[in-house]
């Protein structure tokens, strides 16, 4: 049943809020360049909003109806840009969209898997990923300071995101299983 | 997956993918399902740990610093206010009433409060019956169910809200606002960059007064009244557009949901207490001690109504007399006293914002108005604020139009500013009036009443709350004051003299002796408790 009448405008702050992870994740997929991504997350929530008294679903499709936004506006905005060798092409990027809409759900299991993920790791490794991550942080500088390779760090930090990835697929853990890691690296 | 297609997806992601794999990559990528899901779970990996390893900073600290991050995303930022604001709701569902509707204080500090609280009417907060003077306005959440409240920050922001709405206050420069009418006043340089969050907006007051009116449905009115705000939307990044008092309804931004809507006329300084002065004349015209109550607005009785109770100073005049002129008697019942008839004065603003008074400045200007009968027991108040110069030696307030009969009152001013009373027949009065201080520049509260007290015929003079003088008359036993003229004196020969300038508020007339008591609550129940002089407003020098 359709309950547009009951969702105002609160309800798509409450609603942004619970999908935006998701639907930034989503678009990750689709757009690599970092000012590209803000820009097309930005004209993505500004058309949500204005479109959001036309939205005829439940709370639950709200996460899909924002990443169908998202990627109209990626390719559009691929649309815009000049045509570089090495981007994916529009057939691809159409096809990973396609199933990224159609799969929201998994996106959504993943990114609230993470942070659960991310506890469970080592401290030693938490603080070298977020290190990585961190804002102006060249891979360079870090392997000098923990007097290693770029190489060998690249190689390290893959594991630590491949152990990552390998229990963002597990199900959420049942307290006879929660007294030991779900993974180890 | 194998785990050379994960290493393709991993050098893609890193930005190391080398050109000669390029092709085989996107091949992979096109062929293999199993690769895009691999694919778009890294994405969402790589993605979310950028994202932690910014991190969502405090909104505080963050709006404090002013300094974004390097590459700190716009929607992390657009995410963490949504994100307040959800946490927020949920919060006030969970916590207890007292702490859902009034925060504690977080940042405890020993001296000033973020805000000190300046004024408030009818305020009441959502499920808990606090008075608002017991509560420390500190960083934390104020749920309001209904009402007015008034804040000063760092004695250069003030800031009013009405309720029902709720507010957050962040920082001393910053307040986050769910729902409800704001309007804020810088009042001088410190103030400015005073911010007011709404869920999808950002205003930023560079020395201005402005109103904002932010509903739940997320779309915000606003109304520039002096210099400029900056607005900047929540969900774009570094997008803004600056709004002034000339800003129309068209100039509304169109990147965020914020009208311009200029008819947006929130709470300002003093109405509060103007609201809780109008409450206390409302019960004085129905209270039936009272004869006389004049609050000197224009007239809303039909001339014919008014021509009625003419004093009759100008009865003879009245056919030509237009309806302005006019100061009704507004108590309800009683007619012992006229209406006021002025001459030579005009209307101009009263002790509050929306309140008259009228202006006595000109040459001759006074007020008429009669009384029916003389009165053993009598009183008298009003407000009234000098202007220009006090030239005579004694500058008349009160008397009546003809001087020669027992009972007559005359209240005069000194050049000095001092306050004497005469009674017709009592020249011994004059030899006792000490001198308690002087009227000063702002409204000064005159109170007068006559009567017996333990025996003995008592008339007194109160300045501001507090007896000023008082005097014991020997023959006088009732007061006369049946034609009354305000502001200046009517000698024999038809002349006005002894002309006192001055702005007059509120009048109020009584068959009986106030006791000092009620004098003193009388004025300080009329009090505002916000002065509306401390306002010097910023406006005049925005956004250098």
């Amino acid at each position: 049943m359709s309950k547009k009448n009951k969702l105002n405008r609160c309800d798509f702050l409450r609603l942004l809020a619970k999908s935006e992870p998701v639907v930034r994740s989503y678009l990750r997929s689709l757009v690599q360049d970092y000012h590209d991504h803000s820009e097309i997350m930005q004209n993505a929530f500004i058309i949500a909003w204005e479109k959001f008294s036309q939205f005829e679903g439940d709370e639950n499709d709200f996460c899909k109806w924002m990443c169908v936004i998202a990627r109209y506006q990626a390719l559009k905005h691929r649309q815009t840009q000049a045509r570089d060798k090495w981007v994916l092409s529009d057939k691809l990027v159409e096809k990973i969209a396609t199933e990224g809409v159609n799969d929201v759900a998994s996106t959504e299991r993943w990114v609230e898997k993470l942070e659960d993920c991310l506890h469970e790791l080592p401290k030693p490794n938490r603080d070298l990923i977020k290190r990585a991550y961190s804002p102006n942080q060249s891979i360079k500088e870090l392997a000098k300071e923990k007097e290693t390779t770029p190489d060998a760090l690249y190689q390290k930090l893959r594991r630590i995101r491949k152990a990552l990835a390998k229990c963002m697929e597990l199900f959420p853990r049942s307290p006879e299983t929660d007294s030991k890691p779900a993974y180890s690296i | 997956m194998n785990d050379s297609d994960r290493n393709l997806i991993e050098l893609y992601l890193e930005g190391n993918l080398p050109a000669d794999k390029w092709e085989e990559f996107s091949h992979r990528l096109e062929q293999s399902a199993d690769m895009r899901r691999e694919f778009r779970k890294l994405s969402v990996l790589d993605e979310n740990l950028r994202a932690q390893s910014i991190g969502f900073p405090n909104l505080a600290e963050r709006e404090q610093n002013n300094t974004p991050h390097a590459i700190l995303p716009w929607m992390i930022s657009a995410a963490c206010m949504v994100a307040c604001f959800f946490i927020w709701e949920i919060n006030e569902k969970n916590q207890p009433l007292e702490k859902a509707t009034i925060a504690n204080t977080i940042t405890a500090t020993p001296s000033e409060p973020i805000a000190k609280l300046i004024d408030f009417y009818d305020l009441q907060f959502k499920n808990t019956n606090k008075s608002p003077r017991d509560v420390r306005f500190d960083q934390g959440k104020y749920e309001i169910e209904r009402g007015q409240l008034h804040l000063r920050f760092d004695d250069s922001v003030e800031l009013l809200f009405s309720g029902p709405g709720s507010f957050e206050i962040l920082n001393p420069k910053l307040v986050s606002v769910t729902q409800g009418n704001v309007r804020t006043i810088v009042l001088n340089d410190k103030g400015k960059e005073f911010t007011i969050l709404s869920p999808t907006s950002r205003y930023i007051d560079w020395g201005t007064e402005f109103s904002l009116n932010i509903s739940p449905n997320g779309e915000d009115l606003v109304n520039v009244h002096e210099g400029a705000i900056e607005v900047q939307s929540l969900f774009a990044q570094n997008i803004s557009k600056m709004l002034t008092r000339f800003s129309k309804l068209t100039d509304s931004p169109k990147f965020t949901p914020v009208v311009i809507d200029k008819e947006l006329e929130n709470t300002i300084p003093g109405q509060m207490g103007g609201i809780r002065n109008q409450k206390l004349l409302d019960e004085l015209a129905a209270d039936p001690d009272v004869i006389g109550l004049y609050d000197f607005k224009y007239p809303l009785l039909s001339k014919d109504t008014l021509e009625r109770r003419i004093p009759n100073a100008w009865e003879s005049s009245k056919a030509n007399m237009h309806p302005h002129r006019w100061v009704p008697n507004l108590h309800l019942s009683n007619t012992d006293a006229s209406h006021g008839i002025f001459h030579g004065a005009n209307r101009t603003n009263g002790r509050w914002p929306q309140a008259e008074g009228i202006n006595l400045y000109y040459k001759n200007a006074h007020l008429s108005l009669d009384l029916n009968q003389n009165y053993e027991n009598f009183s008298f108040a009003f407000w009234l604020k000098p202007i220009g110069k006090l030239n005579n030696p004694l500058n008349s307030l009160i008397r009546p139009y003809r001087w020669g009969n027992f009972g007559n009152l005359s209240i005069e001013v000194t050049r000095s500013g001092k306050l004497k009373q005469f009674l017709w027949g009592e020249p011994h009065i004059q030899e006792f009036q000490p001198s308690k201080g002087q009227l000063s520049k702002d409204w000064n509260h005159i109170a007068y009443t006559f009567g017996k007290v333990d025996e003995k015929t008592v008339s007194s003079l109160y300045l501001n709350g507090k007896l000023y003088n008082q005097v014991l008359p020997n023959r006088t036993d009732s007061i006369d004051l049946k034609n009354t003229i305000i502001g200046c004196l009517h000698t024999k020969h038809g002349q006005y003299e002894n002309q006192f300038n001055a702005v007059l508020d509120e009048l109020v007339l009584w068959k009986k002796t106030l006791t000092k008591n009620e004098i003193n609550n009388f004025y300080s129940s009329g009090l505002p408790t916000y002065d509306l002089n401390d306002l010097t407003l910023a406006s005049n020098s925005i956004a250098d």
